[in-house]
């Protein structure tokens, strides 16, 4: 049987937060192997502007321009030389400069003081040191540009990662998924099967009580005298107590997969001179008291007596004694036995004795044997001295449940 | 009506939204500016006072003095200059209202500097924002090396007028403002 979920919320809960687990895994992992080319793509913001250095270079060129035009007027000309002397004394407008300046020999400040000199030989000085920084930035700019590339392919390479990673973890969780599935399939199978095991068992062990009742309701219509009649009856009500004890469809489990006893001392010198007949010779003391379940001994009996007596010919004889304390029945033919190879598998269910003795679905010594362990006994077949079948049942100490064994079958539906 | 009828119906009917969203209708419509003086009557250039502004329109050129730039409504606050990196409390005239005084308000704008440098400044960021020509720096008239005597100031708000996107705009010495065809 499925077992209910013992905290359902609880379950939800860890479901829910399994399927969310790559959305989560997959941000902080993108979160983090971003993070390196993150950092370089934002300290570098958009990238160098070397355009200052640039201007730098022209107010010095308009500058010097303006130096050699007589037709511009002296106001120009200072205008030009304050404009190129701003960009000269500021150092606050331009990126990078003190990387710049530590990297090579170039200075702003001569720039400056070449300017401020006010002469041509000074204003060449400035614009040579102004081209120079201006080379020094477009190397560095090309060097942060070669970075942002670098950063790019690391982030593209961690998207593919985490991208691989994450489906992964899908499919990893669809795989548990499709488990759990198939876990399911394969557990209503097994219940299936077991219901259809104890409608088989119980169809099985119907019959002869049905059998019994039909024979007799049949005998009470030309029966004679009254205490035919009687007896008839007896076995009528007899007969219907069994198939009332054997088809309970709310104990179905009880009676023959996890077997359930009803243990209570009885007298299994009276359970077994029942089954005396022409064919049957029973010997028993009486009375051996022994707790067990009476219903359930007299179903082993049936089986017993019934294969011993439907696959031979000759007489049965049933014995019950006691010889080491425990009762124990042995039911003795002298049919043809059965080979050992068959010995081994008639426990199993659906092994019957050879095919054309007659009709069965070969449950009987399954449950004949499932019902003595119960009881703390067993069942065993032996070759009689002299010819023949002697099965020995045995009785222990009666536990309170056995489980039915599980289902010898693969584990995958269909 | 098919349904690709309608998807190109609402496309069309979105891209017209956006279309409108681009006017900028009248001006009492605007978003409000703090001034800090209103505007005065303007003077008449003196004989040989010097143009500072040449504001050129669609439909003129417009020559400003010093004084008649002064006349216009101002708008005064302090903000960290981004190449000098130094705060100062700026006073000069929106782009705004210089735009709607050449009479192409509304239209994204060329400022030019007296040294060959110009730059775009976008409708959509002089229309919304007191972004300045100012005249001058702490009470001061701006000396050359302090960018001056016109230069374009942005305010300390919103934030974004201050990253690397923005840097192109604080034109240094302007001598000429016209719309970008």
């Amino acid at each position: 049987m499925t077992a209910r979920p013992a905290h359902p919320r609880r379950e939800l809960l860890r479901e829910l937060l399994l399927a969310l687990l790559p959305l989560l895994a997959t941000v902080t992992l993108l979160g983090l192997i971003t993070q390196p080319a993150y950092i370089a793509l934002t300290n570098g913001g958009k990238g160098l502007s070397p355009y200052a250095y640039q201007g730098l270079v022209q107010d010095l060129l308009q500058y010097r321009v303006a130096t050699l035009d007589p037709q511009v007027t002296p106001e120009e000309r200072t205008e030009r030389y304050q404009q190129a002397l701003s960009s000269a004394s500021n150092r606050k407008q331009y990126a990078y400069l003190n990387d710049l300046e530590a990297s090579d020999e170039f200075r702003l400040s001569a720039v400056q003081r070449g300017l401020e000199q006010r002469t041509p030989q000074g204003l060449q000085r400035a614009i040579n040191e102004a081209v120079a920084l201006n080379n020094l930035v477009r190397d560095y700019s090309a060097d942060q540009g070669a970075a942002y590339e670098r950063a790019f392919v690391e982030l593209r390479r961690a998207l593919i990662g985490s991208a691989i990673f994450s489906g992964l973890l899908s499919l990893v969780l669809i795989l548990r998924a499709l488990l759990l599935w198939r876990a399911d399939q394969v557990r209503a199978q097994r219940r299936e099967d077991r219901q259809r095991e104890a409608l088989r068992l119980a169809s099985h062990e119907m019959r002869r009580p049905l059998q019994a009742l039909l024979l007799a309701a049949d005998a009470l219509r030309s029966a004679r005298d009254e205490g035919m009649q009687q007896r008839l009856l007896t076995q009528i009500e007899d007969s219907a107590a069994q198939l009332a004890s054997r088809a309970d469809l709310t104990r179905l489990n009880d009676l023959y997969l996890d077997v359930t006893l009803r243990v209570q001392p009885t007298d299994l010198g009276e359970l077994v001179r029942r089954f005396s007949s022409s064919r049957v010779h029973v010997t028993a003391p009486s009375p051996l008291v022994w707790p067990v379940d009476a219903n359930r001994v007299r179903q082993m009996l049936e089986n017993l007596v019934e294969n011993a007596v439907k696959y031979t010919q000759g007489t049965v004889e049933v014995t019950l004694d006691a010889p080491g304390g425990a009762p124990r029945v042995q039911v003795r033919d002298h049919g043809p036995g059965i080979s050992d190879e068959l010995r081994g598998r008639v426990f199993l269910p659906y092994e019957r004795g050879p095919q054309s003795l007659g009709p069965g679905s070969g449950l009987g010594l399954p449950l004949v044997r499932r019902y003595a362990h119960a009881h703390g006994g067993d069942v065993m077949l032996n070759h009689a001295p002299g010819g023949g079948l002697l099965i020995t049942l045995t009785f222990g100490q009666a536990v309170t449940q056995v489980a039915a064994p599980v289902p010898v079958r693969k584990l995958t539906p269909g | 009506m098919t349904l690709p009828h309608l998807a190109r119906l609402a496309l069309s009917a979105l891209l017209l939204h956006s279309a409108a969203a681009q006017t900028w209708g009248a001006p009492a419509s605007w978003k409000p500016f703090t001034y800090a003086r209103a505007a005065q009557p303007t003077p008449v250039r003196k004989p040989g006072e010097r143009v500072m502004l040449q504001l050129d329109g669609t439909s003129g050129t417009l020559k400003l003095t010093l004084r008649q730039l002064q006349a216009m409504p101002a708008v005064r606050y302090a903000t960290l200059h981004r190449q000098l990196k130094q705060t100062f409390t700026y006073q000069g005239v929106t782009l705004r209202d210089l735009a709607a005084r050449g009479g192409f308000a509304g239209k994204d704008l060329r400022v030019y500097a007296s040294n060959g440098y110009f730059t775009t400044i976008r409708a959509s960021d002089y229309m919304n924002e007191p972004i300045m020509l100012a005249y001058s720096a702490d009470g001061q008239a701006i000396t050359t090396l302090q960018k001056g005597p016109l230069t374009v100031v942005l305010p300390a708000q919103p934030a974004r007028l201050h990253t690397t996107e923005y840097g192109a705009a604080w034109v240094w010495y302007v001598e000429r403002i016209a719309p970008l065809t």
